[in-house]
This record gives structure tokens, sequence and C-alpha cells, in this order.
């Protein structure tokens, strides 16, 4: 059996004295799509902003054996676009290990992808939602 | 109209002297206490709102009754401090600009860290979710949420120094409206109108409005870009 | 929730009126001895040093119970106060500044002068004295010791009384060419470091003198009113020649605004020229300070 892509153990979160999150032992296998089902409130949300890093545990750890850990992608239900153009938008989420034209090549790229690629110099936040997480998603 | 032009032409005229000065003493003043409340209050108000931690409710509490501090009160208390008896007496700082800008500090940076926490607290949550999500270093979202809200944070910094010109009370008490040295424009028109000399004071109202038009003017030319 | 607030309000509203009125209809002690005058109020403006010393506080029931009027004081410097009076906001003025009333009067806003207090005014200083105005026979003496030693001094710089006493006085001391105001209406400053203009009453005068152990001029009411506060101050010269402080009553001209009270201000003016004025105003301060702070003109 492969090694699993992510491990969780002893994973816990706690806001305000109040335990959302309590998963002892999880790990995540590669080749397998998961589906994170549950009712509201139950910490489906939480435990994607743990993988995504976006917050962080109050106990307990996450491993992963990918060579970077911006391979996880993560969009949230409500993206945030800044105020400078969508394609600065798209190259600030690339890897920061790209260079400056690379970033650019590839942020193009997206959007033609998208088929948005006209409003490159458009602001951001001037977007519609759906738009932005368009773009936003691929950009992740 | 005609009072309008008498204030223009004495500005410019011989006998405008006193009128410069007392013009040039309250711009310093109020550039300086916009300036180091700026830099105290907003960081501080953009990491409150940003953050979260156990005492944010208690410290947003503290800085929201510090924004209604009465002027009077602020001067009391820079006075108290300064004074030849004070525990900071031996700076001589009393009835100088210095102490002007320091009362009025203490009045404004409250002001400028409520108003940034607010302004901070509604874009963060969003932002950060994001920023977050992609991986951005920590230490840059500061930066971002910053440029992000500069829009609102120049109005913020417009009130600041709107309050600071317009303020009378603290530097009154800490200022002592000295001729030449510690008297500006809002303690000028007091003196004017306690003497009877209302003609000076509504020449003075007039160029504070004017001074007041101008920085509002300039602001909004910075929020158009 | 909003229409509780409403009947709150009203509730306060009605009530503020009611007390409002109440006040008017029972003065003390008038209604049984005097009948009250048509217009029973007499809008009296006058200096700070008169209000601060709490001469007029003092004097008051006994004019009100006397007379069957009321009082409604406002102190401000001499200028403003006289400026109040010309502007219908005042039926007396009570004032200390001969040349600003004769002004006034020459202006057609009253029509005499009556001269009927006098005090002391008195150079304060810190207790060591480096001018050396204890050695000094007059104000004018003192005030150029002052100026060559460079010591600090405050001025009230606000057009009152005592302002425009003290400008006098520096140009008796040779310090200043004149005392008149200038074309703007701002009066005279010294142009010299040691002298600071603070524009402000004879109370934060006073303090800061004692913050900056300085020199000023003050009437000797309010110096003894404040004394506890001032510790490193001390009266340095007083009772010169040159030193007199004349108190004037002027009763405001009825022509100029219809609802001026004229009656009320001679009212006022008589009684604070009877002998139980005067006896009262003798007594003023001795128990309190050991000393007669308020002394009368006698009658010419």
């Amino acid at each position: 059996m492969a090694e699993p892509l992510i491990k969780l153990r002893e994973l816990q979160k706690t806001y305000h004295n109040r335990l959302v999150l309590d998963i002892p032992d999880f790990s995540f296998e590669p080749g397998l799509v998961y589906a994170l089902v549950g009712p509201n409130g139950s910490g489906k949300s939480t435990l994607l902003r743990l993988l995504a890093g976006v917050i962080r545990p109050s106990a307990g750890n996450i491993s992963h054996s990918l060579t970077n850990a911006r391979d996880i992608a993560y969009l949230p239900q409500k993206p945030y676009a800044f105020n400078f153009s969508v394609l600065r938008n798209i190259t600030m989420a690339l890897p920061s290990l790209m260079s400056k034209t690379a970033k650019e090549e590839r942020a193009l790229h997206i959007l033609k992808e998208v088929g948005i690629d006209k409003l490159r110099a458009a602001k951001g936040n001037r977007l519609s939602g759906a738009r932005r997480s368009g773009f936003l998603w691929r950009g992740s | 109209m005609d009072n309008f032009w008498h204030v223009i032409t004495l500005l410019f005229s011989d006998a405008g002297a006193e009128l410069r000065y007392i013009i040039g003493v309250t711009l310093t003043m109020s550039l300086f206490s916009t300036t180091i409340s700026t830099l105290i209050g907003m960081p501080l108000g953009i990491l409150i709102g940003s953050r979260e931690f156990r005492l944010k409710k208690p410290l947003m509490r503290v800085t929201h009754a510090l924004m209604s501090l009465p002027p009077v009160v602020a001067g009391l208390i820079v006075y108290l401090i300064l004074s030849r008896n004070g525990p900071l007496g031996a700076f001589h700082l009393i009835y100088s600009l210095q102490a002007m800008v320091i009362a009025q500090v203490l009045l404004i940076s409250p002001i400028v860290c409520g108003l940034s926490t607010s302004i901070a607290s509604i874009r963060a949550p969003q932002m950060l979710e994001t920023t977050r999500g992609f991986g951005m270093k920590r230490s840059k979202e500061i930066w971002l949420l910053l440029y992000e809200s500069r829009s609102q944070l120049i109005s913020v910094l417009m009130l600041a120094f709107g309050r600071s010109i317009a303020e009378v009370g603290a530097v009154q008490i800490v200022g002592g409206n000295i001729a030449g040295k510690t008297r500006v424009m809002t303690t000028a028109i007091m003196l004017e109108t306690n003497k009877g000399n209302f003609q000076y004071a509504i020449t003075l109202g007039v160029v504070l409005l004017l001074l007041a038009l101008v920085v509002n003017l300039a602001s909004a030319g910075l929020q158009e870009k | 929730m909003k229409k509780i607030l409403l009947i709150l309000l009203a509730c306060v509203l009605v009530f503020s009126f009611a007390a409002c009125t109440a006040g008017q209809t029972s003065d003390p002690g008038v209604d049984d001895q005097t009948p009250t005058p048509e217009n029973p109020v007499i809008r009296l403006s006058t200096t700070t040093s008169v209000n601060d010393s709490g001469l007029l506080a003092y004097l008051q029931p006994s004019f009100e119970a006397a007379t069957g009027y009321r009082l409604e004081i406002s102190s401000a410097g001499t200028g403003a106060a006289i400026q109040a009076a010309k502007d219908g906001n005042a039926d007396c003025l009570l004032v200390h500044s001969k040349s600003q009333e004769e002004a006034y009067i020459a202006d057609g806003f009253g029509e005499v002068r009556v001269p009927f207090m006098y005090n002391f005014f008195v150079v304060i200083g810190p207790k060591d004295d480096a001018a050396n105005v204890k050695e000094a026979d007059t104000a004018a003496d003192a005030f150029s010791a002052i100026a060559d030693s460079g010591s600090t001094f405050i001025s009230r710089g606000d057009a009152s009384g005592t302002h425009t006493k003290e400008l006098g006085l520096w140009v008796a001391a040779g310090q200043l060419e004149s005392a008149d105001a200038t074309a703007d209406g701002t009066l005279p400053v010294i142009d010299a470091p040691w002298y600071l203009s603070i524009g402000q009453g004879m109370g934060a005068t006073l303090n800061m003198a004692q913050e900056k152990l300085a020199y000023t001029l003050s009437d000797k009411a309010t110096f003894l009113a404040n004394a506890a506060n001032l510790a490193d101050l001390d009266i340095l010269l007083e009772r010169a020649d040159d030193m007199m402080n004349t108190y004037s009553m002027i009763a405001v001209t009825p022509e100029r605004y219809d609802d001026t009270n004229y009656e009320g201000a001679q009212a006022f003016v008589t009684w604070m020229t009877s002998a139980e004025a005067k006896q009262l105003i003798a007594d003023f301060g001795v128990a309190e300070y050991g000393q007669q702070l308020f002394f009368n003109l006698e009658d010419e």
C-alpha cells in the first residue's frame, strides 16, 4: 500500500473553548476522490481550512508527503479578489518559486482557458462572483 | 463675500504676519499630531481588526471608550503630567508645541485605532481566507490589507487631521495660547470672541474653513486614484 | 420601543418646562416684602475679576431681596463685556477700564459712568524675585526692573481691564510707545522673548505664572482667592499710587434696543451706591482673607 498523501493525527480545533472538530486518526490515500459530507456546523469547512493552512489546529498535527505544500489548492466559498488587475490577482496566487515572466505567461494561459482574457487589465474587485471564482480557481 | 476678500488680501499683506504665523503653528501642530496618531493607531487598529485573540473584545471596548475622551480631559491629564510638579516636569514641555502635539495624540490615536479596527474587520476574514488559501506569507498580509483598505484609511487620516485642526480645549490648556508661540487658529478665535473683536474672529474662522476645504479636496483627489 | 422613547422624551420636556416656570414664580423671599417689577430680569455684563472674586455672588441675594429684581450675570474680559452691551445682550455694565468705558459712552451706548468702588492691582512674581520688584516705589519702576532683568512676564493679552492697565504701565515704564489699539482692533504686544501674551483670563494667567515662575499683573482679590494653588508666587508690590483699579457701572441706553431694561439697570446702580451695599462691599472678604478687598469711592 502506497504512503498516504495526508495524515491527520489527534487533530482538534476549538473556538472559544468549544470543540468543533476532533479527528483521532485519518489518512488521505493517493488516487482516491474524497467527498466531505455532514450537517451544518459539523466542521466540514473547518477541516478544509485546516488542510489548506488557513487556520492552525488547536491540537494534534497534519503531515503530508507532498513535495510542495502549495500543491494543496483551496478556494473559499466567497473568494476575495484584490483591487489589482485580474492578471495580477492570478500571479499572486502562483507559486513564488516561479519567475515573473513564467507567472505572467501561465496567468494569461489560464485567462484564455476560462475565456476572459479580454478582462485581464480590469480590476479584480469589479468582477462578478462567478467570474472571480472562475479565475481564482484556475489560479490556485 | 466682502469678508472673504478681506481675508484673502489680509493673508498676503504686511498686516497678515500674525495671521500667517498662527496658520503656520496650526499646520505644524496638526501635521505632527496626525502623523504620530496614525503611526500609532493605524497598525494597532489593523492588527486588532484582522486577528482573533482572547483580549480582542476588552481591548476594543477600551479603545471605544477612549474615542470619546473629552478634549479638556486629555488636556488636563497632559497638563498634570508635564507641569513643573508633574512626573515629566523636568523636561519643561508645558506651554509648548510639543505639549499640544502630545495631548492631541492622546486624543486622536484612539480614534484612528478604533476606526481602523472596524475597517480591517470588514475585509480581513474574507481576504485572509483567500491569501492563506494560496499560502501567502503572514507578514505580507498586513501590507495587502492596508493597501486594499486605503480609500477608507485615507478618510480616517482626514478625520484625524480635521479633529486636530479644530480642537481647542486641550491645546488651550497645555499650550497656553501664547502669542507667537502656541497660539493656533481655534484658540485665537476663542480669544478674539472673548475680546468682542468679532471681525477678526470671523476672519480666522474663514481661514480655518478654507484650510479644511483644501485638505478635503486633497483627500478626495487621493481617494480617486 | 420607539414609542416608549418618545413618551419618555415628552415627559422630560414637560418636566423641564414645569421646573422653569416654578423657578420664576417662587423667588425666595421676594414676594412678601417687595412688589415684583414689571420687567424683573436685569442682565449684568461684568468682568471676570469681579465675578471670580465672588463679590457679585455675595451681593446678589441682598440686592434681589431689596428690590425684587433678578440678576443674570455674565462675565468676560472688559472688551467682551462691553461688546455684549453694544450688541444688546446686557442692561447694565460693571467694568474697570476708564478708556474703554469713555469710548463706549462716546459711541452713544450709555449716558453716564458711575465709578463706585476701587481696589488695587498687585504685581505678582516668584518668591525669589530676581528682578527685585519689591524695592520699586511704583508699578512703572517695577515693570522697568522686570524688563531690564529679562524675567518672564505673562500678559493677559485679552483686552481686559487688567490688560489695559498693564499696557498703560508698560508705556509709563518706557517699554511701549502707545497703549492704543491698532487699526485692526488688536492691542500692542511687546516683541521680546520674555513677554508672553496668552489671551486668557486672570486664573489661567496666574496658573501659567506659577508654572513658569514668571511675573504678572493681577487684581488682588483674584490672586488671594487662588493663592492656595499659587504656592511659589507672592504679592511683590501693592498700593502704589499707579495701581488703583476703579470699577464703574453704566446703565445701557434704552434707545438702541426695545427690550433693554433701563429701569432695572437704574435700580441696580442706585442700590449699589446705597449705604447698605457700601457696608456689604467694605465687609467683603475681611473674614476670609483678613483684609478689605474692595473699597468704596467717596461721593463726589
